[in-house]
């Protein structure tokens, strides 16, 4: 036997609940897990690329809003009426050339200012030395002053003149017919860039800007607080003015929101819910399903047995209503030859009173006739007695007188003869007479058939036990042992005469009485015992 | 016994005449009759020792006419060939002597008749 062979046997032979379920579910949950942090990693790497395009976009965002601040003034700057160059000491204006030239330097830094009633402060800046803190040079601010209004910076890339390191930058000054823009230059006090203030532009990225293609701290012009230069994610190139510039930036927080960012844990823990839930559903199912089917079988079987038992019950009542058909018509025929026989036996014992005795011819025409009519009667009343048993009449009954008044109704056959050893002290019997009677014709009749060619019958008989038994032998030569079995079946014979019915009927009357009745047989005959409780004899009184 | 006389009630001729004949043959004086009114008939007419009378008869029957005549004398011996359960039960309750299962073997039938007599 293979080791599946002998799990199956093992399966079939003892139904076990828990193995191949648990397995099949632990699969179950193995897979649907797995499948779960599959999508939770590739969730990450989407949330990751997601994270980098909007980097990506973001910095093409702050790119463009550069050179479109850019583009702007430039445009600006050419069409404008009046430039104002802040830079000498007379607000002289610009010519036309002058204001192109400057443009080429402007980068896209823009600040706002505000008049605060005491003069124009920088309220938002964006650039180098554009902190708000800042008080702008009064020539700036008297531009502003007679300008009378808010407006955009514009300003140069750091550039070395004269030795300094210089910042230029112009302002649009809005709603100002004719146009104007002004510009102004500061010496920048310090060598580098100052950090600046939180920046509108770059939003929600920290980042700086070069004047240069490359991460030149020299050419450094603004970062936005906290960023450290040089350690931008993302680093984009764009175009302004004549030159190309360098944008890097970080994401100052996750840009994709919270609820994205954690998209692969919420796909890991419901990945494993799902497929605890699942694996457990299945369990259930499965658990279920065995024990429906373990049901079911149980119900089949009994199911099966049910109709196994109704068919032999239905095969016991055709059984019993044919043997009732029976009996009704026995019982029928048997009450009108009771009288019949009774009235003949009745004339034969006339008849015997008045001619009997002296001629032998007579006597055995007379008890031919008397052992006819007591046969006749023996059988209606078997019938009688099968078809419709009676409760026994109790009462005293001398064994000896019942055996005289049995062997006087069925004399022994010529051939035959009876022996009665019967003890003179044997106790009567308690039973009904007329059932007693009718056992021992039976069994008296049935010795007789037995020995054909003629034999002994003895009939003995003790007291044990407050029981009397009562033998009838006969010298027939036996029963064989598949016989025995089926003697006291009804309708069972083994004479080529008679219905079968004696040795049945005899053995209810005696169980009726609490007694029993039993077969022998040897080499030398059959033996039947009639097993009867003894009468109770009342004890003498004592006087 | 020579004095003992016997009524014989049975609906059937052939068992009441052969019944009778036996009784006469033993030495009893023997009356008969055919069902049960004519059983209390004759009774009131003569005086009886014993009455040996069928259950089962046409009109009134054997336990209704014992009914009737209440306590012995005369004795009454009741005789069935049908032999039911209640039959047995009402016919004891009645003061039957005792019943006897028809067919009744002569021997026996003069057994009891003597036994009723001698009670």
């Amino acid at each position: 036997m293979t080791d599946q062979e002998h799990a199956g046997a093992e399966r079939a032979g003892t139904p076990r609940r828990r193995g191949p379920v648990r397995l099949l579910s632990a699969g179950l949950f193995v897979l649907l897990a797995a499948g779960g942090a599959g999508i939770a990693i590739s969730s990450r790497r989407v949330v990751h690329d997601q994270e980098k395009r909007l980097l990506d976009q973001r910095a093409a965002e702050v790119g463009a809003l550069f050179n479109l601040s850019g583009a702007r003034l430039q445009e600006a700057l050419h069409t404008a009426s009046t430039v104002v160059d802040l830079t000498g000491d007379d607000a002289a204006a610009f010519s036309k050339t002058a204001a192109a030239a400057v443009s080429n330097r402007l980068v896209g830094a823009m600040a706002v200012v505000q008049d605060d009633g005491t003069g124009y402060r920088l309220v938002h800046g964006q650039g180098p030395g554009l902190d708000a803190s800042r008080v702008l040079a009064e020539p700036v601010l008297s531009t502003l002053r007679r300008a009378g209004a808010d407006g955009v910076f514009v300003s140069t890339p750091v550039f070395e003149s004269d030795g300094q390191r210089r910042l230029g930058y112009a302002v649009l000054v809005p709603d100002l017919t004719p146009r104007t823009v002004v510009y102004a230059e500061s010496v920048l006090a310090r060598p580098t860039v100052s950090p600046n203030r939180q920046s509108q532009l770059f939003s929600d990225l920290n980042g700086a800007v070069y004047a240069g293609s490359r991460r030149d701290p020299a050419q450094l012009v603004l970062s936005t607080d906290g960023f450290r230069p040089g350690s931008g994610a993302v680093a984009k190139q764009f175009q302004l003015g004549a030159g190309t510039w360098l944008l890097e930036v970080s994401p100052r927080g996750p840009l994709v929101s919270s609820l994205a960012a954690r998209q692969p844990w919420l796909y890991l823990i419901g990945g494993l819910l799902a497929a605890f839930l699942v694996a457990a559903l299945v369990e259930v199912l499965l658990r279920r399903r065995q024990f429906a089917l373990a049901l079911v079988e149980e119900r089949t079987g009994q199911l099966r047995q049910s109709l196994t038992e109704l068919d032999e019950a239905q095969d016991r009542l055709v059984h019993q209503e044919r043997l009732a058909a029976i009996g009704q018509l026995a019982s029928a025929v048997g009450h009108e030859l009771r009288n019949p026989l009774g009235v003949l036996a009745n004339v034969f014992f006339l008849l015997r009173q008045r001619v009997g005795g002296d001629d032998p011819w007579i006597e055995r025409q007379l008890a031919t006739g008397e052992r006819e009519v007591g046969a006749a009667t023996l059988i209606v009343s078997d019938l009688l007695e099968f078809s419709r048993p009676r409760q026994p009449v109790l009462e005293d009954v001398d064994v000896a007188a019942m055996i005289d008044e049995v062997l006087s109704v069925a004399p022994p056959p010529s051939g035959v003869e009876v022996a009665r050893r019967l003890p003179a002290d044997l106790p009567p019997m308690r039973a009904d007479r007329a059932q007693l009677r009718q056992v021992l014709l039976n069994l008296v009749s049935n010795a007789y058939d037995a020995m054909p060619e003629g034999g002994l019958v003895v009939v003995d008989g003790e007291e044990q036990d407050g029981r009397i038994r009562l033998r009838i032998s006969d010298t027939g030569g036996g029963f064989a042992e598949g016989a025995r079995q089926r003697l006291f079946e009804p309708f069972f014979t083994t004479k080529a005469k008679g219905i079968g019915l004696g040795l049945a009927v005899s053995r209810r009357i005696v169980e009726t009485h609490g007694g029993s009745l039993e077969a022998s047989s040897d080499t030398t005959g059959a033996s039947f015992t009639v097993a009867l409780p003894a009468a109770v004899v009342p004890a003498p009184a004592a006087s | 016994m020579s004095a003992a006389s016997v009524l014989v009630v049975d609906d059937e001729v052939g068992m009441r005449e052969t019944v009778a004949d036996i009784l006469t043959a033993m030495g009893y004086a023997v009356g008969t009759a055919t069902n049960g009114d004519d059983a209390l008939e004759q009774l009131r007419r003569a005086t009886y020792s014993l009455v040996l009378m069928d259950i089962r008869m046409p009109g009134r029957d054997g336990i209704s006419v014992l009914r009737e005549i209440g306590k012995p004398p005369p004795a009454v011996v009741l005789m069935t060939a049908y032999a039911g359960d209640d039959e047995l039960q009402a016919a004891a309750d009645a003061g039957s002597f005792t019943v006897l299962h028809k067919p009744v073997p002569a021997g026996r039938l003069l057994d009891v008749v003597a036994q009723a007599l001698a009670a």
